[in-house]
């Protein structure tokens, strides 16, 4: 008779070192009234334990003998548990699902066999589907009939584990284990072919990652099945049941490989032939694979009927893979071969291949039915006819020539369509050209009209590009409506905490708070007491606030300033004896992490917010001078010399980053009005060096430069973006870079034999070189000593020039990081390449997507506007870009691509020489620019057109032949080629006659020498217009802008 | 009925089979609910069966899918519900919604594709099992496969005969977006129109890895590209690994349309088969099924349409399209009544909506909804701000009225104008009404149409 366990005794047992197995022992004879009885107990214990072993601030609901070690005392707690309480009592248990599997598989089973509980089947099925591996465990009580047998589908993977479960080292491999375990092999074992199961307990995996010499699952199988152990039938059947139970491609690979190696005999192959069939329209291509492998071999025994290869077989012919639509097409061919009666069926059997993406299917299918159609019948015609507009470039010419020979006058009809088209294609474009002569002639000369217009009369299929390096055009095209009211501001800012992308309305928020924190009605608590509930919860999941960490810490940072007179700050905390950067604000404060590691640019953003924050918590009211009042951070001269007037002696408590900003940011727009209204107000000050500079950003003649170094960079690039400021240079030489002379960039492409992959970026005049940015001080260990300050990290001259051009600037590594790289991009917004430069960096460091760098493509969407210049550092952005593994990556680069070209930024010669240079240096997939291009060339004439003349020029000098796939980019330029009718230029000609390799580089090679593309005139009518009609709407689009913009001298209310 | 899901058991019949073999089989589908028990609808043969195979096991590989499994959703990973099917004057529809709630799918068998008799009329469940999936993937083009929805037999629940019963928690989300897709369906306008050809390219063309950011569908040549860039033309696509479904059976299609709708992010794809179409239709992120959208909540609390839906549901007869204007003729009503009543059904899982037909059609999914309504979350937090007297109002100027509702420790501003209307919550500054008004708002609306007779 069994004694009664008390509490104390219970306890005891737990508080032990060793009390796994003291408690065991001492509820081993427990009847299940005491086991219940005990439960809270044993439960209480658990939930103190595991609160301390985690560190959790929690109420200890027992005293623990030393809480600090409480994880030691785990095991024992776990095994009183299971011997105590109920599945409902356990699974409620903090982290119970986990923790429970590392409880000793003998405990548990020895538990659970003394207490046979009546929930011990929902226990089994989740303690298995937690860990597979503890299927033994459960195998164990249902073998001691104490727990029920399931087939489950976590039971069923949970038996892959359990029988292949190499950490416990059992010796006897899974043949043996199977063999031990005779009542598995009635049934679970047949079901391990129905349930699709987690990668790690995949067959495939399995056997693929097996190691020493045991034998996998297939070879398991097979010698099982030769052994006469397993019924081999079945196995075969059911190695093709699980290819049509719908699982992934990766977990049905295994049952082919099963299904080959069993052997089947070609009696057996041709039982399973209607399954066979139907394999070929699996969505998994490695089914596809198999069933096209089986199907050849019964083929080539002769047991297939013809009439089946051509019912069954079209279906292969629209694959993804050429190599299976052409072995498809080989199985086809013979039939036609051996049953000429049916050359008809094959041939329209085969008519599918036509659309075939890949035009050495095309080919490989036209030749057959080339071949077989000599005499064909109206239905082959009418299908051929169909397929037309699909067809290749490089077979147009075939089909349409057989079209003619056979058909039945459609294709002349078609003909005499195109001929219609081609003349009214050319009446409009003499429209476009009438129009383009009656367009400006400053704006049409900026757009590129003239030298379009000039090819266009020389019938030169040489598209010029548009370069926009220059101030004649129109800037201000989005107004940036400023926050006008309160009520307006508090609306912002709530929508700005939750979601906040646009660089624009960062600025536009801080304008807003700069030029309304004075603004407080007696319910100001009562309309902003939500927002700043929301704006303090937002701060501590946002991280540190002005510490050059995230732009949308600091913004938010900015708000809490301007909603309670608070300016949030960092602090040094103690945490766990230790200490730790922090920020504080609203009485609460958060551990926070210092960027050690970042530019000064970033850091100059938290410094203007801190200003702002500051005067918004003193409610010191201020135009905020440099805010844009268009998209893209421009900002209206006319308005900026209003804000100035404005501010009048209260200029001087603007930060020189602020004033250096407003100038770097002033569009070309209005300059001559603004200019004549600077100069007529009497409150310019000759002697204020930043009225002098803003009459020099504005044109002003015979300024003189002050010292400030900030004010006259800025000065300078408004006054001219890449022109050089002789005025400036003379009295700051050693200014660097886009100071009073604009920066040279200059590329060098290091060839792939030198340093794979290494391109140089040099600009000149020589960078100015900072000082280094200071990172977080380390903080001393133990107690904080009394005198220990935090630094000051504040440039002293932050010069937003230098910033722009220093070092690499790492935004991508804070929350904020789009966001981030979006605000340096309304820096300057009239010359993006310093940033490029940068992001040319990030880009192609992270050419494989080895870190999700979601502000890389930040770098690619600033070239998308129609009116940001396409540079040659922006073309090798560009072209990086392409290259990209990330497909929304490249798909951007893509985008821009389209766009640049069908505006007229990007022309064929410059894109072809940018990828020249950057495929000399190896390094880059050539597939992932083939399908790029392809992309980029399907849109409209012009968009092929240019793709066909980059790559010819890729085609020219020493590009290396070597290298890979290099054979994708030439059959592409042959399609392109033909598909244009452009000639192939001389150096390309040479080039490709030099050619030396062999396979399919070499014969496409030889198709592009061969052929003789016909200059189509109706397709150069057509890339013309293309180019015009965008051109002539871009200028008419600035025109419209220059008239709806008058400028306007009444004050302004931008903040 | 819990918080969040709906208790409910299916009970079949039998298990619905596909039995028969040399060419000649039978697909037995198995029936619940409705307006009878287990209703009889069809009984006839496939003529194609094998693409008619295919199409119902992509609606499948939908209702199984989660495209997005939040943490806590781990343990819960597997779909329960089944599809329904609906049986109306030409056709029969099969509808299915994605575990997730972010797809919803539909196959109509148009008369080219079945040939037999039908004996009802009406929606009901059907058992679809993993066997029966699996057996049709092996069904042929040459088979003689008949089809039978439901049963004439009179079977006795014992014996060999037993009732499958399938209990499932029909999550309360799932079941209000099943709803809630037909609103947004009725916006949506057709924006590209592909041959079959282009449509397997555009569909061959779609990254492997599931994406991230939104993507745009544009016309490129005579065909369809993927852009990364928001464009007029384009129709906006996220979680785009929920569209691959459709390639395989792209090469069975005619034609792609694809329709969108700019101002909510949903897309819609209807696969244009001889005898058959096939509808995708996506929320705008995986994340963000149809039932967290709010679309009708303003309806449901306006109740506008109440005293109109009477009269127009009696004039539904199970008609594949629902000819509005007749509606219109037939009751009186106004062409807006019938249009917000149609919507009102939606909303109630009485009507769906057919893209291309741009119309309803009669429907009746078989559970009860009665008690959606109450668990729409905000709706709930609505009336009981109302009832705990948490609202008052604040000052009306001309163009708008201020209320006050209390929040949990600060209190919400609401502004209610012809506009629209707006908060100071997280909910609203988050979404700025996109997906239909917070509790405060409604609350806000429902003291102003209470207090308006006073007003």
């Amino acid at each position: 008779m069994s004694m009664t366990i008390t509490r104390e005794q219970l306890e005891q047992c737990l508080s032990k070192s060793d009390n796994q197995s003291v408690c065991v022992e001492l509820l081993a004879e427990a009847t299940e009234a005491n086991r219940r009885a005990l439960a809270p107990v044993a439960l209480a214990w658990y939930r103190t334990a595991y609160a301390a072993w985690m560190g959790r601030n929690q109420k200890p609901e027992i005293t623990l003998p030393c809480p600090d070690d409480a994880g030691f005392l785990m095991n024992g707690i776990m095994a009183a548990v299971l011997a105590t309480a109920t599945w409902n009592e356990m699974r409620k248990l903090p982290d119970w699902n986990s923790i429970d599997t590392t409880i000793d598989p003998d405990v548990a089973f020895n538990v659970l066999s003394a207490r046979k509980p009546e929930w011990i089947d929902e226990w089994a099925e989740a303690f298995v589907t937690q860990d597979p591996r503890n299927w033994h465990v459960v195998r164990r009580l249902v073998r001691a009939g104490i727990c029920s047998r399931s087939d489950s589908d976590a039971m069923i993977s949970g038996m892959i584990a359990g029988i292949d479960d190499v950490i416990r080292h059992d010796l006897r491999g899974i043949r043996q284990r199977l063999l031990d375990d005779p009542e598995l092999l009635d049934h679970e074992i047949w079901r391990l072919f129905e349930v699709q199961r987690p990668n790690s307990l995949n067959f495939a995996a399995r056997d693929e990652f097996r190691q020493g010499s045991q034998a996998g699952w297939l070879e398991s199988f097979v010698l099982m099945a030769n052994a006469d152990e397993l019924p081999r039938e079945r196995l075969l059947d059911c190695s093709l049941n699980a290819l049509e139970c719908g699982f992934s491609d990766s977990f049905a690979r295994w049952f082919p490989k099963l299904h080959e190696a069993l052997q089947p005999s070609l009696e057996e192959r041709l039982e399973f032939l209607p399954r066979y069939w139907e394999f070929l329209r699996n969505a998994n291509t490695s089914t596809v694979t198999f069933a096209l492998d089986v199907l050849q071999k019964l083929d080539a025994a002769g047991k297939l009927a013809d009439e089946d290869l051509i019912h069954h077989l079209p279906v292969i012919l629209h694959d993804k893979s050429k190599s299976r639509a052409k072995l498809g097409l080989k199985l086809l061919e013979r039939v036609s071969k051996r049953s000429p009666r049916l050359a008809n069926d094959v041939a329209l059997a085969i008519c599918p291949a036509l659309s075939h993406a890949a035009a050495d299917v095309q080919e490989a299918a036209w030749k057959v039915i080339d071949r077989l159609g000599t005499a064909p019948a109206q239905d082959l015609i009418d299908a051929v006819h169909g397929m037309s507009p699909y067809i290749a470039a490089s077979m147009q010419e075939r089909v349409q020539q057989w079209l003619r020979r056979f058909g039945d006058g459609s294709s002349a009809t078609d003909l005499a369509g195109e001929a219609v088209s081609a003349e009214e294609t050319q009446k409009v474009l003499d429209n476009w050209i009438q129009c383009a002569r009656a367009l400006p002639q400053h704006l049409a000369t900026v757009a590129g009209i003239p030298a379009l217009l000039e090819a266009i009369a020389n019938g030169s299929s040489s598209v010029p590009a548009v370069d926009l390096r220059s101030w004649d055009f129109p800037r201000l095209v989005d107004p940036i409506v400023p926050i006008s009211s309160l009520e307006e501001l508090i609306d912002t800012c709530a929508a700005a905490l939750e979601s906040i992308e646009s660089a624009d309305e960062v600025e536009r928020i801080l304008a807003g708070i700069s030029q309304l924190c004075d603004v407080r009605p007696d319910d100001f608590d009562q309309r902003t007491g939500p927002l700043k509930k929301r704006t303090l919860a937002k701060l501590k999941g946002h991280g540190g606030t002005f510490m050059g960490d995230c732009v949308i810490a600091d913004l938010n940072a900015t708000i809490w300033a301007w909603l309670t007179g608070e300016v949030s700050h960092q602090v040094i905390m103690t945490h766990n004896v230790q200490n730790l950067w922090g920020s504080t604000a609203g009485g609460e404060t958060w551990i926070t992490f210092p960027p050690g590691d970042t530019s000064w640019l970033r850091d100059a953003f938290s410094q203007r917010a801190l200003a702002i924050a500051r005067r918004a918590a003193r409610r010191e009211s201020l135009s905020l001078l440099s805010a844009p009042t268009h998209s893209g951070g421009w900002i209206d001269p006319v308005t900026l010399v209003a804000r100035v007037e404005e501010l009048g002696d209260r200029l001087n408590s603007i930060p020189e980053f602020d004033q250096a900003l407003a100038l770097l940011r002033l569009a070309p727009d209005h300059r001559a009005a603004a200019l004549t209204a600077w100069q007529a107000t009497p409150a310019v000050d000759r002697d204020c060096e930043f009225h002098r500079a803003l009459s020099h950003a504005l044109g002003a003649e015979q300024t003189v430069v002050g010292p400030t170094v900030s004010l006259w960079c800025a000065a300078a690039r408004a006054r001219g973006a890449w022109t050089n400021d002789p005025l400036v240079m003379a009295q700051h030489r050693a200014a660097g870079p886009d100071a009073g002379q604009a920066a040279d960039v200059q590329l060098k492409f290091h060839p792939a034999d030198e340093h794979p992959g290494k391109i140089i970026l040099t600009v000149k005049p020589q960078r100015v070189s900072l000082p280094a940015r200071p990172g977080p001080p380390l903080l001393p260990a133990g107690r904080l000593r009394d005198d220990f300050k935090l630094p000051d990290r504040e440039f002293a001259n932050p010069n937003p020039i230098w910033l722009l051009h220093d070092g690499l600037c790492r935004f991508w590594l804070c929350p904020g990081g789009p966001l981030a790289v979006r605000w340096a991009l309304t820096v300057w917004p009239a010359n993006p390449d310093p940033l490029l430069a940068h992001g040319l960096f990030h880009l192609k460091s992270n050419i494989d997507w080895e870190t999700k760098l979601w502000a890389n493509r930040v770098y690619l969407q600033c070239l998308l506007p129609a009116n940001t210049p396409v540079s040659p550092l922006a073309r090798l952005v560009l072209v990086v870009g392409l290259a990209a593994k990330d497909s929304e990556e490249s798909g951007i680069a893509v985008d821009v691509a389209i766009t640049a070209i069908a505006d007229g930024r990007l022309n064929g010669l410059d894109l072809g020489e940018m990828l020249r240079n950057v495929l000399l240096t190896g390094n880059f997939k050539v597939a992932r620019w083939a399908k790029a291009l392809k992309e980029i060339a399907g849109p409209t004439v012009l968009h092929a057109h240019t793709v066909s003349t980059a790559l010819a020029r890729v085609f020219t000098g020493d590009t290396a032949c070597g290298t890979r796939d290099l054979a994708l980019l030439l059959e592409l330029l042959h399609e392109l080629t033909l598909q244009t009718g452009l000639g192939i230029p001389a150096a390309t000609r040479d080039w490709l006659e030099r050619y030396v390799g062999t396979g399919k580089g070499a014969k496409a090679v030889k198709s592009i020498l061969a052929a003789s593309p016909v200059t189509k005139p109706e397709q150069l009518r057509e890339l013309h217009l293309a180019a015009l009609q965008a051109r002539v709407d871009r200028v008419r689009n600035w025109g419209l802008l220059e008239a709806a913009t008058e400028p306007q001298f009444s004050s302004e209310p931008m903040g | 009925m819990s918080a969040l899901a709906l208790d409910y058991s299916y009970r079949y019949q039998y298990a619905s089979e596909f039995i028969g073999s040399a060419g000649r089989s039978r697909l037995k589908l198995a029936t619940f609910g409705g307006h009878v028990v287990n209703p009889y609808f069809f009984e006839g043969r496939l003529i194609r069966p094998r693409r008619t195979a295919d199409l119902l096991r992509a609606l499948m590989e939908i209702v199984h899918s989660r495209f997005h499994i939040p943490a806590a959703m781990l343990a819960r990973i597997k779909a329960l519900a089944d599809p329904v099917v609906t049986s109306s004057e030409n056709r029969l529809r099969f509808e299915g919604f994605s575990g997730c709630c972010s797809a919803y799918a539909r196959v109509d068998l148009l008369p080219e594709a079945v040939d037999g008799e039908a004996f009802g009329r009406g929606t009901t469940n059907v058992d679809f099992n993993a066997p029966m999936l699996t057996a049709l993937a092996r069904i042929r083009d040459s088979d003689t496969v008949a089809l039978s929805v439901g049963t004439g037999e009179v079977r006795l629940d014992h014996g060999d005969n037993a009732v499958i019963e399938k209990k499932v928690a029909l999550p309360v989300r799932w079941l209000k977006g099943f709803v809630e897709v037909q609103a947004y369906q009725s916006r949506m306008q057709l924006v590209h129109d592909v041959g079959g050809v282009d449509a397997l390219r555009f569909l061959r063309s779609i990254p492997r890895t599931a994406s991230k950011h939104a993507s745009w569908i544009v016309p490129s040549g005579r065909g369809l590209r993927l852009s990364q860039v928001a464009s007029r033309d384009g129709v906006q696509v996220a979680g785009l690994e929920r569209v691959r479904i459709l390639e395989n059976l792209a090469p069975l299609a005619r034609q792609l349309r694809i329709f969108g709708d700019s101002s909510t992010g949903t897309a819609g794809f209807e696969l244009v088969l001889d005898e058959a179409r096939f509808h995708l239709v996506l929320s705008p992120d995986v994340w963000r099924g149809f039932s967290g959208e709010g679309q009708v909540l303003t309806s449901l609390a306006a109740g506008d349409w109440e005293q109109a839906i009477p009269i127009v549901r009696k004039t539904l007869k199970w008609d594949a399209t629902i000819d509005a204007e007749a509606i219109v003729r037939k009751s009186g009503l106004t062409p807006e009544i019938v249009r917000g009543a149609l919507s009102a059904l939606g909303a109630r899982g009485l009507v769906g909506y057919d893209l291309e037909a741009q119309s309803y059609f009669h429907r009746e999914l078989p559970f009860d909804l009665s008690l959606l309504d109450e668990h729409q979350p905000r709706l709930k937090g609505a009336r009981k701000l109302i009832a705990e007297n948490k609202v008052r109002l604040g000052t009306l100027t001309d163009d708008q009225q201020e209320l006050f509702v209390a929040g949990t420790d600060v209190e919400h501003r609401v502004r209610v104008s012809a506009a629209g209307s707006k908060c100071t919550c997280p909910w609203y500054s988050k979404h700025q009404g996109d997906r239909g008004p917070c509790k405060h708002v409604l609350a806000a609306q429902m003291f102003l149409d209470s207090a308006s007779p006073q007003r």
